[in-house]
């Protein structure tokens, strides 16, 4: 059963700031309690990710940069003791990239866009290594919106990107071999007709699951920009469990329905599913149980008077730990929440 | 009508009697002799007779006195109400009875066009049909897409403005002219009683001819539709039924070289390539006519507007600014608010409207410098002989400056410093459809009109035309390297490369250390690494990247 729950609230934000007894609802599984971090310059902030170091959260910033060098820090949170680090520069000099983090045997490990004029290569980088050509063995590729695979840990990283394929972008897993520089990918399957605008898939013990952001067809609602000043046109979400070859196991479902959204993210933690998009007028989050067959995804979309980028989700022990840039002045803020996961 | 003639009959115990003769007139055919109906009387006495081959119903004695009649057949109307005739005694009184049929009028309501390839709405979706419908402003009236030489089909809703008396055949027409090809669309329709202001189911028609064996564009081809009753319980001679107006549909028709094959059937590419190939009938010239528009479409506010919603649509729309995610293929350009993409958007664009024509022997080709990171398109001025240490002589924008270069699609001075640039390469000749550049016979010529030097990887950014530019920091006009092999001499290095002569290249400043471990007048050795200049030699300073 689907629930969506419409608040014409301006609360969520306005009494995080203040750090007041935050936005209720009904079902406080949801209510990530979005307070302001405080974060050094954070008007240079442009993306954010969380990512687990041992039991604790950390934030990962970008940071805009002017020479194509924008740093990545680490920011800790959620009770971490650890310090503020600079980890390494995403060198792109013809455009701002698209970037990932995920953890690494040696700290962190880093993807993203290097785009040309007519090619858009992949970089990769982990915590004490060289910056490498993830896409060497595809020069002429074009690779957009890297993520690193989420959930239960594999043999090593593995991430997925959206690959432009005669004419028309498609979803792709580097599975392995990400440091070879001879990484090989494979296409993942097709879940809906349409273009692909980015994609996420979401490692189990038993498959995967694999969450697609198509094009909104027809009347679209409009496109806003992110922290980078890239556009991100609407679209929508489309869910599939995969076999752990990789094929459609069906259903294809919405989890969000139509709604259109412009980011997402979600994350695997303790059977369950948990998902977060920016929306136009706020976020919506869901979760489903992968246990079921069927999924059934439980949803909640909450208005906010904030433009919302950068979603990232991060599941932790029990808990589901949630960040977000509100982009809605001259001066963003990052805003950070958790949920209990059960 | 009627009229009286003398009669001797009377009835039983002498009340006077006399007979009355009723024709039934068909009023759409006044000629017709309707034989075979039934018309019944009603007065002081009631009764029914059938008309004869003449079409007249007699009755004999009857008492004198008023008589009103009608006749039974159902699809034909009486008059209202019942006429009378007084018959008179002792005469043959006359009356005519006329009827009519009432016949069915239909109107196009709309068409859903069959065998055509759907028409995809610049990534936002695929037009459903119907792609016309009755009232529905002519501006958004959908546009149909067939290729050459096929015949059109629709399924053709109509209206019943006007029902039948009984139950009618009509048959139904849509006549047009495409060019050269006159085609009639033709089937039938049944109309029932109690249809009026019904939409009929809709009926299948195809057309005649085929369309043209060409590229076209058919932008105020009106279909005019006609209907006539053919056949029906009422219609006593079809011949005679008029063929009457029934409304008629347009749709802005793209006729393209072929089938769609490997992209989606967008709108905007099919519009500039039928537009600017119409009646070509063959891929070469498909291929170079449809190119045309691009080499007019470069500069500020020239730039192709997409058909989705009149979106102008650019190159490097933003300088350095420029996005650099969802901007390299067909669907980006498409689909972006801003209309912008890269040079990998414009490359994919040109193939996909050859793909939209079920051309596919077209393909990007991305280039790159063969010895340097990045290459610089024209025009830039390199001014004296440059501070720095060849081959990358010049310092970027204060040695060697930007000026006013090749216009790009809907921008004069779209980015210019690239580590790639695409193109499009067809047996016709390579294209860049990014400046409007081509054919060109190959790669190498296009460089000499489109390249003004390469750069080294470390870049400087700068304002220019409004927008923030970079350029490599250093700079150089062009160069390839090569490595000497046993038997090579300096002339024959230089013919080979299409220098004047061994001197002229040992004497380059590029070629400072060449110079350096072989005093003058110069010599190589195999392993010798040799500076083939570009502004002396005839040379390709770029290659394909794999």
């Amino acid at each position: 059963m689907r629930r969506i729950r419409w608040e014409q609230s301006v609360g969520l934000v306005l009494l995080a700031v203040a750090g007041c007894p935050r936005y209720a609802m009904t079902d406080n599984k949801f209510d990530f309690k979005f307070a302001p971090l405080a974060v050094e310059n954070v008007a240079s902030v442009s993306s954010v990710r969380l990512v687990a170091e041992g039991k604790f959260a950390t934030l990962a910033v970008m940071r805009k940069s002017q020479d194509g060098l924008p740093e990545l820090n680490l920011e800790p949170i959620s009770g971490s003791k650890n310090p503020t680090r600079a980890l390494f520069p995403l060198t792109s000099p013809f455009g701002t990239p698209s970037w990932d983090l995920a953890r690494h045997a040696t700290g962190f490990a880093a993807v993203w866009t290097k785009p040309g004029s007519a090619i858009s290569q992949l970089g990769y980088q982990y915590s004490g290594g060289e910056e490498l050509k993830l896409t060497g063995r595809y020069p002429a590729g074009i690779f957009q919106s890297p993520r690193f695979v989420r959930g239960a840990a594999g043999s090593g990283p593995a991430l997925t990107a959206v690959m432009l394929q005669g004419g028309s972008y498609g979803l792709v897993l580097f599975p392995s071999a990400l440091e070879s520089g001879k990484a090989v990918y494979q296409n993942l399957p097709s879940i809906a007709s349409g273009v692909v605008q980015d994609g996420l898939l979401v490692r189990s013990d038993s498959g995967y699951f694999l969450v697609v952001r198509m094009l909104q067809q027809g009347d679209r609602a409009p496109d806003r920009k992110d922290a980078r000043g890239e556009s991100l046109p609407a679209g929508v979400l489309v869910f599939s469990r995969l076999n752990a070859k990789l094929e459609a196991l069906g259903p294809i479902v919405k989890p969000l329905g139509d709604t259109p959204v412009y980011e997402f993210d979600c994350d695997l933690i303790d059977g369950g599913i948990f998902l977060i998009a920016t929306t136009q007028a706020g976020y919506a989050a869901g979760r489903a149980n992968i246990a079921e067959a069927e999924l059934k995804w439980v949803t909640f979309s909450i208005l906010t008077k904030q433009q919302l980028v950068s979603p990232s989700l991060l599941g932790l022990e029990n808990r589901v730990e949630a960040a977000v840039l509100d982009d809605s002045s001259a001066s963003p803020r990052v805003l950070i929440g958790s949920i209990n996961a059960h | 009508m009627g009229g009286t003639a003398s009669t001797c009959d009377e009835m039983p115990g002498g009340q006077p009697l006399g007979d009355l003769v009723i024709t039934v007139i068909n009023d759409e055919d006044p000629s017709d002799a309707m034989s075979g109906f039934t018309v019944q009387i009603k007065g002081s006495v009631n009764d029914s007779q059938p008309t004869d081959k003449s079409g007249r119903a007699t009755f004999k004695g009857l008492p004198a006195g008023p008589y009103t009649y009608t006749q039974t057949n159902n699809c034909f109307v009486n008059p209202s109400p019942d006429p009378s005739a007084n018959v008179t005694a002792g005469s043959t009184n006359t009356a005519d009875l006329h009827v009519h049929a009432n016949h069915s009028t239909v109107k196009i309501k709309q068409l859903a066009f069959t065998g055509n390839n759907p028409v995809e709405n610049d990534t936002a979706g695929v037009f459903a049909p119907p792609e016309w419908v009755d009232g529905r402003a002519q501006s958004d009236q959908l546009p149909v897409s067939y290729a050459r030489n096929k015949k059109i089909g629709v399924n053709a809703t109509f209206t019943v403005t006007a029902a039948p008396s009984c139950t009618e055949t009509v048959n139904v027409k849509g006549t047009a002219t495409f060019g050269s090809a006159s085609v009639e669309l033709t089937g039938s329709v049944t109309v029932n009683p109690g249809d009026a202001g019904k939409d009929l189911a809709a009926v299948s028609l195809t057309s005649n001819n085929p369309l043209p064996n060409q590229i076209d564009i058919f932008e105020s081809t009106d279909i005019s539709w006609t209907a006539q009753v053919a056949s029906g319980s009422g219609v006593r001679n079809p011949g005679s039924q008029p063929t009457v107006p029934a409304g008629t549909t347009r749709n802005v028709i793209y006729v393209t070289l072929g089938d769609p094959a490997g992209s989606p059937n967008h709108w905007t590419l099919l519009d500039i390539s039928c537009r600017a190939a119409s009646g070509k009938d063959n891929e070469n010239d498909f291929v170079s006519a449809s190119f045309v528009p691009f080499t007019a479409h470069t500069g500020d506010g020239n730039g192709f507007k997409r058909k989705r919603d009149g979106k102008e649509l650019t190159y490097y729309k933003f300088g350095a600014g420029t996005p650099s995610s969802g901007v390299f293929s067909c669907s980006d350009l498409l689909s972006r608010v801003d209309g912008t993409g890269r040079c990998g958007a414009w490359a994919n664009f040109l193939v996909a409207m050859h793909q939209v024509h079920g051309v596919t022997s077209s393909a990007v080709l991305d280039v790159v410098p063969k010895f340097a990171p990045l290459l610089i398109v024209r025009n830039c001025a390199f001014n004296g002989a440059g501070s720095l240490p060849a081959p990358f002589t010049h310092k970027g924008q204060t040695e060697c400056v930007k000026s006013d270069g090749i216009f790009g699609q809907g921008k004069n001075n779209p980015q210019f410093t690239f580590g790639d640039h695409a193109l499009v390469k067809h047996p016709t000749g390579i294209y860049d459809p990014s400046y409007g550049v081509g054919p060109k016979p190959d790669v190498k010529t296009w460089q000499v009109g489109g390249i003004a030097g390469l750069g080294d990887s470390a870049i400087v950014s700068f304002p220019f035309g409004g927008d923030s530019h970079f350029m490599p920091a250093k700079c150089s006009v062009g160069f390839i390297l090569y490595t000497a092999v046993a038997g090579d001499t300096l002339d024959s290095i230089a013919t080979s490369f299409g220098v004047a002569s061994g001197s002229v290249l040992y004497n380059h400043a590029y070629n400072w250390r060449l110079q350096a471990l072989h005093p003058p007048p110069g010599t190589v050795n195999p392993g010798d690494m040799v500076i083939i200049p570009r502004d002396i030699a005839s040379i390709d300073i770029l290659k394909p990247n794999p």
